[in-house]
């Protein structure tokens, strides 16, 4: 069974009758289809086919920079056993743990070799669900909410959101780019009391990883905003990667 | 209004205070740098003796408080722990 280009009743089709499938707006260029037993799984890489394999490489630097902040932030829960710490460690643990999961996925397309499903449907949706948890866990340390109940019942109801949608990758974007605008502007408040090159770096980032998803958004419009939104990426965890440097150097 | 000081940051104040002066300090000068009274001051300075952060000295028939090597890296590590606490505003 294949399943064609922004055919999206054969996709809706396809989900009625138990297969899985992700991501229902296809306008991509390698549309992976894979049959097993009931399941298929349609992977939907936008942006053109010289790009496929750069954006892992992206990705793989965003996941070094993410995991030096864990293991930092890690150091500081163990050096002051203050359970922000523990939380923020927690949230970008997540982050990263998601980025390798985006990584696995795109460098699997990339390579082009068979691969059972569920490898795909666990890669990608790994990173989409841990990630909308680490930035509710970002937002909440932010804002400074103290209690669980809330944290809990926006992780439910974005993780449902994004399960119900009619496309699960722009429900994804979506809400993470309402979650990072609610971020950056609790950390361009921090830069406005702090007035630091360090809280600079990290503010100017949380916007750029904003935009990004905005540009991911806009990508089914045309393709160059995949490139866009990836190229954004790297600079913002760049300069999130600068900010780490700054610290460590001090 | 300042915020209140956690046992942290006053371990940072005293140990950056004795840095300052170059590595040992008299202990009014402690009691005044570190803005404490001299008995929190004295509880202080007995946990920080316990955990090898600072050592006493005398010098000239004085007693002098001397910032230890791990006291030092104690002081590097919260510094770098503050500049994160500020870029991410934790």
């Amino acid at each position: 069974m294949l399943l064609a280009d922004n055919d999206r009743l054969l996709m809706h089709y396809a989900r009625a009758v138990g297969i899985v499938v992700l991501d229902c707006l296809c306008t991509s260029f390698i549309n992976r289809v894979t049959m097993g037993l009931h399941m298929v799984v349609t992977i939907t890489v936008r942006g053109p086919e010289w790009f496929f394999g750069l954006d892992s490489l992206f990705e793989g630097f965003a996941a070094i920079a993410l995991l030096l902040i864990t293991l930092f932030s890690f150091k500081a829960y163990r050096f002051t056993k203050d359970k922000r710490y523990r939380t923020f460690a927690i949230a970008f643990g997540f982050m990263t743990l998601g980025m390798i999961g985006r990584i696995l996925a795109d460098f699997l397309v990339f390579i082009d070799v068979p691969v059972h499903p569920l490898l795909l449907l666990v890669s990608y949706a790994g990173y989409m669900g841990l990630t909308l948890v680490a930035l509710i866990l970002l937002f909440a340390l932010t804002v400074k909410v103290k209690q669980r109940a809330p944290v809990m019942a926006l992780m439910l109801v974005s993780l449902v959101l994004v399960l119900l949608s009619a496309s699960y990758r722009l429900s994804f974007h979506a809400i993470s780019l309402i979650l990072l605008i609610f971020i950056t502007y609790q950390f361009v408040k921090n830069y406005f009391e702090k007035k630091s090159l360090t809280s600079l770096s990290v503010c100017a980032s949380f916007g750029l990883l904003a935009l990004a998803q905005a540009a991911f958004i806009t990508d089914i419009l045309r393709q160059k905003f995949y490139i866009v939104g990836h190229l954004i990426h790297l600079l913002a965890f760049a300069l999130l990667f600068v900010a780490l440097v700054k610290v460590v150097r001090r | 209004m300042t915020e209140r000081r956690t046992k942290m940051d006053i371990v940072y104040d005293m140990l950056q205070a004795i840095q300052d002066k170059g590595g040992t300090i008299l202990p009014t000068h402690l009691l005044y740098k570190s803005n404490l009274s001299h008995g929190r001051l004295k509880q202080y300075v007995d946990e920080l003796k316990i955990k090898a952060l600072v050592a006493e000295t005398e010098k000239k028939g004085k007693t002098h408080f001397l910032i230890t090597d791990q006291g030092a890296k104690f002081l590097a590590n919260y510094r770098q722990l503050r500049e994160f606490t500020d870029a991410f505003g934790l």
